[in-house]
């Protein structure tokens, strides 16, 4: 099920007469009229409500003559409802393309020709700026201090702060002087 | 004349009280579109108050005005049951609902109306 085809369906439910049509298709298919009858509304309701059941999956519909006989719809009412939650969200593409376009724009106003212009102050610029640099370091690699500010000086002047960044924003780790790319 | 618009006012405007009111019980117990119809009723109410203002400004005579008004509640919800056939030929249950129940508004306006020019 989808995200779109989850909400709408969760919608249609959240109406007390549609869950009192439900509740009586459940028990047997039955027709507009007698929905009608047994729920105390008028046909054009029952009818109205039944067109959104059906619309989003819950019921089903078959031609008997001269009635339309809705039933419940069981396939859609037996699936868990964590198992609606655990679906790709169709929101997850979108967000991602979007944080690549603002990474991208963070970069090109950062860096010029390879070098780091200046470090930004905002956390969240900031650690774009220092995953992009952390691309040169190789992962699982052991590097000394010298070699992480040789590596971090192609890019910037101040390689002190920018290592000591890296460090409290767990892109690399220490120990004993010796320095690794988080994975 | 005088009368009749008075009366005529005061029954539109209990009328649509009491309409919003049942449209509140209904979303009180979780019946939102059902009581999105009632509030279509409602607002014919408002309709039938302008109607009534305009023919009353518009005539005099008390037999001129009750034709005027009368003309008027038939023109009007003349264009929502051609809307509620169109509806119903083409399965659209929403706007079955919707002109079903503003006209349901108007028969029972127009019904108050004949009653009280008999008076």
């Amino acid at each position: 099920m989808t995200e779109t085809e989850a909400i709408s369906l969760f919608k249609c439910l959240a109406d007390k007469s549609r869950l009192q049509i439900l509740k009586s298709l459940i028990q047997e298919e039955m027709y507009v009229e007698r929905l009608a009858e047994r729920l105390n509304l008028s046909p054009a309701t029952i009818s109205f409500h039944l067109k959104k059941l059906e619309t989003a999956g819950a019921v089903m519909s078959r031609k008997d003559q001269y009635y339309t006989m809705y039933s419940i719809n069981e396939d859609i009412f037996k699936l868990p409802i964590i198992e609606i939650l655990k679906e790709k969200s169709e929101e997850l593409d979108k967000q991602a393309e979007r944080d690549a376009q603002y990474r991208k724009k963070v970069i090109d106003s950062f860096f010029q020709y390879g070098k780091l212009k200046s470090i930004p102050s905002q956390r969240k610029k900031k650690r774009i700026v220092l995953e992009e640099i952390a691309k040169s370091f190789e992962a699982g690699k052991e590097y000394t201090e010298r070699e992480v500010n040789l590596i971090i000086a192609d890019y910037h002047d101040d390689f002190c702060t920018i290592r000591r960044d890296m460090i409290s924003e767990g892109i690399l780790e220490r120990e004993n002087m010796i320095y690794k790319k988080v994975l | 004349m005088k009368t009749v618009i008075e009366n005529m006012n005061k029954f539109l405007e209990q009328r649509k009280a009491e309409v919003l009111e049942e449209a509140a019980r209904l979303i009180a117990d979780e019946r939102k579109d059902e009581s999105n119809f009632l509030k279509a009723k409602a607002n014919i109410y408002d309709v039938f108050k302008a109607l009534l203002g305009a023919s009353s400004k518009a005539c005099n005579d008390k037999n001129a005005f009750y034709a005027d008004f009368k003309k008027r509640a038939e023109t009007v919800p003349a264009v929502w049951r051609k809307s509620l056939e169109e509806a119903s030929r083409h399965g659209d249950t929403k706007k079955v609902l919707t002109e079903e129940a503003k006209l349901s508004a108007a028969d029972e306006i127009i019904a108050k109306f004949d009653e009280l020019i008999k008076m």
